[in-house]
């Protein structure tokens, strides 16, 4: 619980939530909880089949979502594997892949903690 | 209370939450949003939703972001496209700017930086779209069979546009050579009428006792030579148009059952009994001052007031800036063409005497010079030799239009002097003139209107009034 106010930045939410008619960030939270685990699936077989240039593109993706929601760190960490996948680097990317998967999913949870239903 | 319909911005974007935030950000701002994920599908959606602007992400499962702006940019180069890029992708949105993008977004954006610049895509295109309708309209040297770019043919032709659509009644004024039987036309063209027909009667050129049976038609038996039934014009231009040319010229008898006509739409064939109604839309014209022939007690008040609904005046064509020197090389290569001759150009100095020469005939006779230089001539340029007087000499930029017509070198004799021994007035030709014109080409009217550069209906007219005693 800690860790949610370093993954998030709130304000970004909070101003999308303003810019927002009421209620419509609930079924945007429920597309993106769907998009997130259709993309981590797609992540996983590309980085176990060492298919660099579908792990640049999913990636690539990943940071633009997570960043639109405020996941500013697991965009960050995305990007840097955006660019080791793009650079063929496989030694970074395997080092760098465990952490994006885990940081996205915790900046899920965190966007589910604090703006989904109660 | 109808509501205006809201712009539609198309979202071109394959994340599926991204998609739905822009559509949530651009629905609240006021627009209608419509979204697809793929290029695949833009072309079609464009086609679909005629969006004001499109927002496209750069980056799309199934082709470059990049393609779909240039297809974009081909096909429907006045939609504004926005796109939207990733953080880090700074060089591809500088080449889609390159592309005619109209701005980039990058990845993440906020709702306001968005509907800013959607914003400003919109009132961009929108002043575009507005410069290039003004630059059509003002810069226009022609409008149906009108050849002019003048500012004074440039409000004819607006007028001519808004009157168009309407069913009210339009009263054309000006100098006979201006244009006012273009100007029907071009109304008649441009009105939900055009389907139909324009029937012109010219009220000069049609004897007294018989534009009753012209107009509204004629049951058999009802005068000496009436052997069948008829048709009028009214009955005729049904669901379309009727231009009365010199209206002014009508009988005040027959303007009385005009103004019943204007009325109630209900046309009485002469010696009929039966009425049946039409739906027409009148067109008026005259040379004259109608409100002088009003109060002159020639043309009744009420028909003047029904019928001058909307006036438009075609202005003479010495108040037209260039259009002389426009219309006289339009019809230059025109009538050179017709005639088999090689003329291209008009040298300097013609171009200045056309320029300065006062036109009295308007368009008619300034048409009739071209053609009697084409005709007389040869060669590739318009010589001042070649001019006809007072062209020539350049000395009488007043001329009459008799006068403007006659003594080209190698032109046909001219016409003598009026009878009159002083000019007449401006616009105006002697008896004497017309009926030595009419007489030398064998009382073919228009020839005659031809040689003295007057509208064959101006000679109708004055034949009838001499042939009835009524005056000049």
């Amino acid at each position: 619980m800690t860790a949610a106010g370093a993954l998030l930045d709130h304000a970004v939410v909070d101003d999308m939530i303003a810019a927002m008619r009421p209620g419509a960030f609930g079924p945007i939270l429920r597309s993106l909880e769907a998009d997130h685990a259709a993309r981590m699936g797609r992540i996983g077989v590309a980085a176990s089949v060492g298919d660099l240039a579908a792990l640049a593109g999913e990636a690539h993706d990943l940071a633009s979502t997570l960043g639109s929601f405020g996941g500013m760190e697991a965009a960050g960490l995305a990007r840097r594997l955006v660019d080791a996948a793009r650079a063929g680097d496989r030694a970074a990317v395997g080092a760098l892949l465990p952490s994006v998967m885990r940081t996205a999913d915790a900046t899920l949870a965190a966007l589910r903690d604090r703006y989904g239903p109660r | 209370m109808p509501t205006a319909a809201k712009p539609t911005i198309l979202v071109v974007e394959d994340n599926p939450p991204l998609a739905r935030i822009y559509r949530e950000y651009l629905e609240a701002d006021g627009y209608t949003v419509a979204t697809v994920g793929t290029g695949a599908e833009v072309s079609a959606a464009v086609e679909r939703e005629r969006p004001a602007v499109i927002v496209l992400d750069l980056k799309l499962p199934d082709m470059d972001g990049l393609d779909v702006l240039k297809a974009l940019h081909a096909e429907v180069p006045g939609i504004p496209v926005v796109v939207a890029t990733a953080h880090g992708s700074i060089s591809v949105a500088v080449d889609a700017m390159r592309e005619g993008a109209f701005d980039f977004l990058v990845k993440p954006f906020t709702a306001a930086r968005l509907t800013v610049t959607v914003r400003n895509a919109r009132e961009k295109s929108e002043l575009a779209s507005m410069v290039e309708r003004y630059r059509r309209e003002l810069d226009r040297d022609g409008f149906h069979d009108f050849i002019g770019a003048s500012a004074e043919m440039q409000a004819v032709y607006r007028m001519i546009e808004s009157v168009a659509p309407s069913r009210a009644s339009v009263f054309l004024t000006g100098e006979s050579g201006t244009g006012k039987e273009l100007a029907a036309d071009a109304i008649h063209k441009a009105s939900p009428r055009r389907a139909r027909r324009l029937v012109a009667i010219n009220c000069a050129a049609i004897p007294k006792d018989l534009l009753e049976s012209e107009i509204f038609g004629h049951v058999r038996g009802a005068f000496t030579g009436a052997t069948m039934d008829r048709e009028g014009a009214a009955h005729q231009a049904d669901g379309g148009t009727l231009f009365l040319d010199e209206i002014c010229e009508m009988p005040v008898d027959l303007q009385a059952k005009l103004l019943r006509f204007v009325q109630t739409g209900l046309v009485q064939p002469v010696g009929g009994s039966r009425q049946e109604k039409v739906d027409v839309r009148i067109i008026a014209a005259t040379n004259r001052d109608p409100l002088a022939e009003v109060q002159a007690g020639r043309f009744r008040e009420d028909l003047y007031y029904r019928l001058h609904v909307v006036p438009v005046h075609l202005p003479a064509l010495r108040d037209r800036e260039d259009d002389a020197l426009l219309i006289a090389r339009r019809f230059l290569v025109q009538m050179a063409a017709e005639e088999g001759k090689r003329f291209t150009a008009f040298a300097p100095e013609v171009e200045a005497r056309i320029r300065a020469f006062d036109w009295p005939g308007n368009v008619r006779q300034l048409q009739n010079v071209i053609r009697n230089i084409v005709v007389l001539h040869d060669g590739t340029e318009v010589t001042a030799a070649m001019l006809p007087e007072p062209l020539r000499s350049g000395t009488a930029p007043a001329a009459t239009p008799s006068q403007a017509a006659v003594a080209s070198p190698g032109a046909p004799p001219a016409a003598p002097p009026p009878a009159t021994p002083s000019h007449p007035p401006r616009g105006e030709v002697g008896e004497g003139t017309i009926q030595h014109a009419h007489a030398r080409t064998h009382n073919d009217v228009p020839r005659a209107a031809a040689l003295l550069e007057i509208s064959p209906s101006t000679i109708y007219r004055k034949l009838q009034q001499w042939k009835t005693g009524d005056g000049a």
